[in-house]
């Protein structure tokens, strides 16, 4: 409930602050001017656009690949996709949408590409993670009963994966939502345009027009994903999280 | 019932974990596989199911070689608990018992009547546990439930390994009594693999002594103590007096 409390908090905060700013009539007619409405809402769908679609793509990666590493004789892969992965997070997402637009050109497209490369990570290796951490005994004592190997997959692994996988997703998404402010660098559009301008003009309120919304959009999406995360994860899973 | 002959596993880095073991176990009977760490008996029972291929030699279930059988079709007609349980986490009780009869196609009805059945028969109450998650239990509660789901859908034969191994020892000592009591109700042929003496001696009918892959004595309880073939099994049963005046106890306990 607390928790909830702190969200509710911080998105109303955002939200304020989006409208406040937007609505400063005083400094309409200054040089450094806040962004209109029509602006602040176009840019906002345009980065929920573009965090969609990179997201969709990762995933669609990801958790097939994820789990595939997972599998016996492609386990000696998991090193390799993992790690490589991870080295792909460690370089600063700056430098990955940066390296975009020599490689794919000015646009759209460049940005999602850096937004899916940047996005992988955490949902391949919950993937991975939550398929390879399940107690080897749950999966053997499948075995041993009869199950087949759809049916240990299907029946006893993804589901017991699940919740992990989805919180992947989640992580993935926040982090997205974030990453995605750089696009404009590359052509792309979103909050970033405005954000960006405002670190540009050194004018904090631009500053701000455009973090606000980026911040309600990242605790939106991270709400929801975590609503539709509980929704997934079985009750006997849910009964061991409220006893710990 | 079950019969081994010559089993032998040798894993691929050459390691020979089994060499030619065979024995046979009669219906009904209760046999234990008894020995040290990593002297073959789990390998030789996970042979039997399958879950470890045989390198040579053949094990028959009811004269039929177990490698010519589909190896699921296999399993769902062995019983199979083991030490660290494997409880479904996300399935409840009732779920988890009725696992080998779904696989087998029954429907819900009898599957749940089964796990009621079955609950009762390990002293649990099912109206209180039928619907509680494996994370709700306790050892020896979630212990039981693995054995009331080895037991699911009827098998004639049932597979342990070490299935008490992990469960506190006054735990364990209420789980055996009740297993045996259990047993001479349902009367299976069982197979139960430990390395505790003790708990051979109060179960078994017959032990079989395994040493470095190798059945150094096939017996009842009794001849074990008393009739040890050879100086290592002499000293397995107790070359101390006191272990030795202990087993005798539990046999003794065992006829009357």
């Amino acid at each position: 409930m607390r928790r909830y409390i702190v969200l509710i908090t911080l998105l109303t905060l955002c939200i304020v602050a989006t409208v406040v700013i937007t609505n400063m009539e005083w400094i309409k007619e200054g040089v450094y001017r806040p962004f209109p409405w029509g602006d602040v809402l176009n840019c906002t769908r345009a980065h929920l656009e573009m965090v969609l679609i990179a997201e969709a793509i990762a995933i669609a990666i990801a958790v097939p690949l994820g789990i595939l590493v997972t599998r016996p004789g492609f386990k000696r892969l998991s090193t390799p996709v993992i790690g490589g992965a991870s080295v792909g997070q460690s370089v600063p997402s700056l430098a990955v949408i940066a390296i975009m637009a020599p490689i794919l050109g000015f646009g759209f497209q460049s940005a999602i590409v850096a937004l899916v490369i940047y996005g992988l990570l955490p949902i391949l290796r919950n993937s991975y993670a939550g398929i390879n951490n399940i107690d080897p005994a749950i999966v053997q004592a499948a075995r041993g009963m009869g199950m087949t190997r759809a049916q240990i997959a299907r029946k006893i692994e993804l589901p017991l994966a699940l919740p992990v996988i989805m919180a992947g997703i989640r992580i993935s998404t926040i982090i997205t939502v974030g990453t995605a402010e750089l696009a404009v660098l590359v052509g792309g559009a979103g909050l970033g345009r405005i954000t960006l301008s405002g670190v540009f003009s050194r004018q904090v309120l631009l500053i701000l027009q455009g973090a606000a919304p980026t911040a309600a959009l990242a605790i939106t999406l991270g709400f929801i994903l975590g609503r539709v995360e509980h929704f997934l994860t079985a009750r006997g899973l849910r009964v061991k999280a409220e006893l710990a | 019932m079950i019969k081994l002959d010559k089993v032998t596993k040798v894993y691929p880095d050459g390691t020979k974990a089994v060499k030619k073991v065979s024995f046979e176990v009669n219906e009904g009977e209760f046999c234990v596989l008894l020995g040290t760490s990593g002297c073959g008996k789990t390998t030789t029972m996970k042979m039997i199911n399958r879950l470890i291929p045989i390198t040579s030699g053949k094990i028959y279930i009811d004269g039929v070689d177990n490698t010519k059988m589909n190896e699921n079709e296999l399993r769902r007609n062995i019983g199979y608990a083991i030490q660290e349980i494997g409880l479904f986490p996300h399935m409840t009780v009732g779920q988890n018992i009725g696992t080998v009869p779904e696989l087998k196609g029954w429907p819900k009805a009898e599957r749940r009547q089964r796990a009621e059945k079955l609950l009762k028969l390990v002293e649990m109450d099912p109206a209180e546990f039928m619907d509680k998650y494996p994370s709700e239990l306790s050892g020896g509660q979630a212990q039981r439930v693995g054995v009331a789901r080895a037991l699911g859908a009827d098998p004639p034969v049932l597979l342990m390994d070490e299935p008490f191994g992990a469960i506190d020892p006054i735990t364990r000592a209420v789980l055996q009594d009740e297993f045996l009591k259990v047993q001479r109700e349902i009367k299976k042929t069982i197979i139960f693999v430990t390395h505790d003496i003790f708990e051979a001696v109060k179960m078994a009918d017959r032990i079989a002594l395994m040493n470095e892959g190798q059945l150094v004595q096939y017996d009842t309880p009794d001849n074990l103590i008393h009739k040890p073939r050879n100086k290592f099994v002499a000293d397995f049963v107790g070359a101390d007096k006191a272990i030795k005046k202990a087993l005798e106890e539990i046999a003794q306990r065992r006829q009357n």
